[in-house]
């Protein structure tokens, strides 16, 4: 109950305005607020750490300033609070309360008063020096004292923590893994919805519901995946999965959603979550914010070429900042984690080899989502490009570039490697399983919408080369 | 290749095609309720209530038994234990684990009977 209250009170109400003026549509923002909440908090740990001040204080002043810039850019641009015209208001009522009676199920593990081995080595931990104010944080992480707690972690999930333990004390050391849970649920939710919202894009103008009542249903059911996938990691207190799923609902906002200023601010809040959770998390974003960039300002597009240039720099840059200046902050102050700093001598081709069958083993699923890939593209091109939804290609190499970077990492990397993927290979797979699950709750809404399809009369026949032109070749939208 | 037959091999591969969705989708979220179902078990739920008791207990024996600001060398039984011991001294104490010690405060972490103290462990603090 602390951590619900925590969840709405501290995060989502700081949360709220930016999430709406960036989604405006109620449920991604119910869930995505939360989530913005946290990124604020993040990035007032940043600010702890390398200026000064406390917790409280400065998430207080950047709270603050968040939101009124975006008052002020609301008044500006001359924008209303209503939402935008979206799908029908049943579709709303359903969605939320299918993917909340989804929640609800692994919600249940709130009873269990668990903490792993990293969510007390790493995250209590910086948790507990984020409370201690500017000097406990800087020269904490700092110190070899703390080195076993991988002080150059991001400082997200420490600084959501520490807010809660202002807010109730520090005599509940489990608040901490509550918060982590209800976060990851809250990430877990903004991929549900835009699964959910796939349907409505799948359905187009048809009056048929097929289309939209099985994006409500994937929704529901991505909810459960994220935590059958994640396990025992995400019901005690390990990140692994918030980073996984916001970093799958980026790609589901930015590479598969149909363009749009929306869809590409959902995604942006999403990434920076992702590359402020965790380290993998922020390469990981780097590799889908360069994909999003270059879905809305393809290289084939028209005009000067250093405007386009500089606007996907821009793309990029602007939500990774927040990550990056951690990031580089922990580089120039020479904090670094166990991974790269000893040596196990073992050869480079032994370490690939066990590297690409461990992470082989984790990824049962995907035979089947390239199976669902081979034939949706065979049988329902036309479909996904009437929804105007991205090409797969993007979300597939997302995933690619995800694991290409981790395999590096674990061939590089000095510790050694049997005990290191053994430890490690399930959790840091997860956004690869996730995706690949929410790729086929993607090809399973269009195939909804395409099975039950009306026969049309022969004059309104065509085939699959003469549909509508495909939407990626139409202008993006301007980004404001 | 007809209107008609690519029509029908179109509703045959998009059946297909939800068939392994749902199928891949349904079993997943099989094992997620099974997992929850498991994890709320009351023995799991009761000894883990155990570990993060105990671990509340030390953390609130060092405020009470060590002054705030102090520089102390942490020490436990295993390293898990030692890890343990800096975490839970934070951010009331400076947590040092050189060895040789050279912080005036000592602080380690016993083993003892379960039904004493914190669970089974037991805060020894030295001041030298």
């Amino acid at each position: 109950m602390k951590a619900f209250v925590v969840l709405a009170v501290g995060l989502a109400a700081a949360g709220l305005l930016p999430a709406l003026a960036v989604a405006r549509r109620p449920v991604v923002v119910i869930f995505l607020a939360p989530l913005t909440g946290a990124g604020l908090a993040a990035v007032a740990a940043v600010i702890e750490f390398g200026v000064g001040g406390t917790l409280p204080a400065d998430y207080l002043g950047v709270a603050i300033a968040v939101n009124v810039a975006v008052v002020a850019w609301w008044l500006t641009a001359g924008r209303t609070v209503r939402p935008s015209a979206g799908p029908r208001w049943w579709w709303s009522v359903a969605t939320l309360a299918v993917v909340l009676g989804c929640l609800a199920i692994p919600m249940n593990d709130l009873r269990v008063p668990a903490i792993g081995g990293d969510p007390n080595n790493i995250w209590l931990t910086h948790a507990l020096l984020a409370y201690g104010g500017h000097h406990a944080y800087f020269t904490g992480l700092q110190s070899v004292g703390y080195r076993f707690s991988e002080p150059d972690y991001p400082p997200l999930v420490p600084s959501v923590e520490a807010l809660a333990f202002k807010f109730y004390g520090l005599g509940d050391l489990h608040l901490g893994v509550d918060m982590t849970l209800l976060l990851t649920a809250c990430a877990l939710g903004v991929v549900a919805a835009g699964i959910a919202a796939a349907g409505v894009a799948a359905a187009g103008s048809s009056e048929r519901q097929s289309a939209p009542i099985a994006g409500i249903a994937a929704a529901g059911a991505i909810c459960l995946v994220g935590f059958a996938v994640a396990g025992i990691t995400a019901a005690n207190g390990y990140t692994d999965l918030l980073w996984a799923a916001a970093a799958v609902g980026a790609v589901i906002w930015g590479l598969v959603l149909p363009r749009g200023a929306q869809a590409l601010g959902v995604a942006w809040i999403c990434a920076a979550v992702a590359s402020l959770t965790k380290n993998e998390g922020l390469t990981t974003a780097l590799v889908i914010l360069v994909l999003i960039a270059l879905r809305y300002r393809p290289l084939t597009l028209h005009g000067p070429q250093l405007r386009g240039w500089a606007d996907r720099a821009a793309l990029v840059l602007g939500p990774a900042l927040p990550g990056l200046a951690w990031a580089g902050t922990m580089h120039l102050l020479g904090v670094n984690d166990v991974f790269f700093t000893s040596g196990s001598g073992q050869p480079l081709l032994s370490r690939a080899a066990a590297t690409v069958a461990s992470i082989g083993a984790c990824l049962a699923i995907a035979p089947v989502a390239l199976a669902a890939l081979l034939a949706g593209c065979w049988f329902l091109r036309g479909d996904r490009e009437r929804a105007r939804f991205g090409n797969p290609a993007w979300l597939w190499v997302a995933g690619l570039g995800s694991l290409t970077i981790l395999f590096v990492t674990y061939v590089i990397g000095k510790i050694e490697i049997h005990a290191w993927l053994a430890t490690s290979v399930t959790r840091t797979t997860i956004f690869a399983q996730v995706l690949l699950y929410s790729d086929l709750a993607i090809w399973l809404v269009i195939a909804a919408g395409s099975v039950t399809e009306p026969r049309k009369r022969p004059s309104e026949t065509r085939s699959h080369t003469d549909r509508s032109p495909a939407p990626e070749r139409t202008p993006p939208p301007r980004v404001t | 290749m007809g209107d008609r037959p690519k029509r029908t091999g179109k509703r045959i591969g998009g059946a297909g095609i939800l068939a392994i969705a749902a199928v891949s989708l349904g079993l997943s979220v099989r094992n997620g309720v099974q997992f929850t179902a498991n994890f709320v078990a009351p023995a799991n739920i009761q000894s883990s209530a155990i570990s993060t008791r105990q671990l509340e207990c030390i953390f609130q024996a060092i405020r009470k038994q060590v002054p705030e600001g102090v520089t102390a060398y942490v020490h436990g039984p295993t390293h898990t234990l030692t890890w343990r011991m800096a975490e839970l001294s934070t951010p009331w104490l400076v947590p040092q684990e050189a060895s040789p010690p050279t912080a005036p405060w000592r602080l380690s972490l016993v083993y003892v009977s379960p039904h004493s103290q914190c669970h089974g462990l037991a805060l020894k603090v030295q001041h030298l």
